[in-house]
């Protein structure tokens, strides 16, 4: 590595303040992520006067702005985590420093006056469409929109409460309690539930203005940390496009954090589920948004079959797992459909032939603490189903049946 | 020389056909095509100002190409002036918005809240180009 800084450089540089890589490094204290050549820091500009300090992890993508010249570039500068605290030690007064590259040498440098800081240029990161802070696919556009503005004073009481239960919590492996937040007429509320842990539910609920309803879940302890660390006088807002929206957003003036809107049972269930899956030789369909799907699709002899997950008693924390296959539709509810159903069931083996919204389906039910080991729960699942093959048999009326017509 | 007779119905003998046909391409310029240079200039100009680099700070200029057809040419933008420009018209976009005509009108529901609860990060709706490790060899 050279050490004459100023060879080969880029015409271009970026002038930043003190105050906004203080600011990245406590995002970057609050996500708290492992040590990793891959994790960067995204420096961007959003628009001609406006650059964005953007970091993504997991469930959770946080940023802040601040002001920008207009000729600095517009690309996104791929910035190692380890090199913000350097550029900050770099820093001795408030004119801030210069960003560039070498690109002979392959690095990024820091410089102040006549000092300088140079890392190695990250290789093979790339920006995507996940790093974007706002995402509409999903998020905006839904009829059910909900918002709640909030103080951010009060959201740090939110904060602390949330913090608060790790404390207690000694040494687990298990997926931390999701946090369920409410908002209703003039108030955001929320709930740990920690039983699960030998500790016990806890609940809040501050002022706020809001628009529209709605209760959902997200991972809450990245969120916790980022908001801590922002000034209590200000507000925030909280905006959820919806129940089936993709993100929770949560944002100031001048930062944000978006995090999946996904719920506990399905962090905690839903990849073992899908591995579950693969150790029966079945293909489940791969995730297209970071949000879970309520449900997993596989095939079953050419049928479409359905694995979800359900909690069936938040107290006892009991939760299933449900294997589901539609073996016909428009099926009304008769005397005689029930007698037939009831004959199917005494002949069926760990599976259950169900009527429900007209339709009728096989199911397999299972504990989710049996998700591990689901030999037996899928040979009574595809041996119910191939029993079921032959229905239109001894059920004649399900003439227009899907498996009549897949038969035909 | 062409059989045409004189278009002036004087008797004399009749102008040369490509003369006529240039003479008429000149007509064109002048009473068709420079009128509307000027008009886009003055557009231009009263949008963005003065064309930074151009001599006569105009923006549209008349051209012809390979085939002799004309047509309209933008001046060039050096590299330096690119950002300047893109920050007049992000600024023109923003009056754009905040206008009467490009407002939602009253009976359109308002469905995309995002981008103004989440403040100037909205804006980033295209996904920029990453910097990659460039190391070439010293010349």
């Amino acid at each position: 590595m050279s050490l004459s800084f100023e060879e080969n450089r880029t015409t271009w540089e970026i002038r930043v303040t003190k105050h906004e890589l203080i600011r990245t490094l406590m995002l970057l204290n609050a996500i708290h992520r492992a040590p990793d050549a891959a994790n960067v820091v995204w420096l961007t500009k959003v628009d001609p006067v406006t650059r964005a300090w953007i970091i993504s992890e997991r469930m959770v993508t946080t940023w802040i702005t601040e002001s920008a010249d207009y000729t600095d570039p517009t690309f996104a500068l791929p910035i190692p985590d380890s090199f913000i605290s350097s550029l900050l030690e770099l820093v001795a007064d408030d004119d801030g420093i210069d960003i560039f590259c070498n690109e002979v040498e392959g690095t990024i440098i820091g410089r102040a006056d006549d000092r300088y800081v140079v890392i190695d240029h990250p290789e093979n990161v790339k920006f995507t469409s996940n790093n974007l802070p706002y995402q509409t696919k999903g998020s905006g556009t839904w009829p059910s929109v909900a918002i709640a503005t909030v103080k951010n004073s009060d959201l740090e009481i939110f904060a602390e409460v949330i913090m608060n239960g790790l404390s207690f919590l000694t040494g687990s492996n298990d997926v931390l309690p999701f946090v369920t937040i409410d908002i209703s007429k003039n108030r955001f509320a929320w709930t740990s539930d920690w039983r699960r842990f030998g500790l016990h539910r806890t609940s809040g609920g501050v002022p706020a203005r809001t628009t529209g309803n709605i209760t959902t879940q997200f991972y809450p302890y990245p969120v916790a940390r980022i908001l801590k660390m922002q000034d209590s006088d200000d507000d925030a807002n909280i905006f959820i496009g919806g129940e089936e929206a993709d993100y929770v957003y949560i944002g100031g003036d001048d930062w944000g954090i978006r995090v999946v809107n996904d719920t506990e049972i399905n962090a905690r269930w839903y990849s073992k589920l899908r591995r579950a899956l693969y150790a029966n030789q079945f293909s489940p369909s791969s995730m297209t948004s970071e949000r879970m799907p309520s449900m997993l699709t596989f095939e079953v002899d050419g049928h479409e079959c359905f694995a979800s997950l359900h909690t069936v008693d938040e107290d006892k924390d009991e939760s299933i797992g449900r294997l589901t296959c539609v073996l016909a539709t428009s099926i009304d509810s008769s005397l005689k459909i029930y007698e037939e159903i009831n004959a199917l069931n005494a002949t069926l083996v760990g599976a259950t032939v169900v009527l429900r919204n007209n339709e009728l389906r096989v199911i397999t039910d299972f504990p989710t603490d049996a998700i591990d080991n689901l030999a037996d729960v899928t040979s009574h699942f595809v041996a119910a189903l191939r029993k079921c093959n032959s229905l239109n048999e001894f059920l004649p009326l399900f003439v227009e049946s899907e498996l009549g017509a897949a038969g035909e | 020389m062409s059989t045409n007779p004189s278009p002036f119905d004087d008797g004399n003998q009749p102008f040369d056909s490509t003369l006529t046909t240039a003479l008429q391409q000149v007509e064109k310029i002048f009473q068709d095509y420079e009128p509307k240079v000027r008009e886009l200039n003055r557009k231009f100009t009263d949008v963005l100002g003065r064309h930074p680099s151009s001599e006569d700070g105009q923006w549209v200029f008349l051209a012809t190409n390979e085939q002799g057809e004309y047509f309209f040419g933008l001046e060039s933008i050096s590299i330096e002036h690119f950002s300047k420009l893109v920050c007049v018209l992000g600024d023109i976009g923003e009056l754009l918005e905040d206008s009467p005509i490009h407002s939602r009108s009253n009976s359109e529901p308002l469905t995309d809240l995002g981008p103004m609860i989440i403040g100037d990060a909205a804006k980033l709706t295209y996904v920029p180009t990453t910097h990659i490790r460039v190391k070439r060899d010293q010349q």
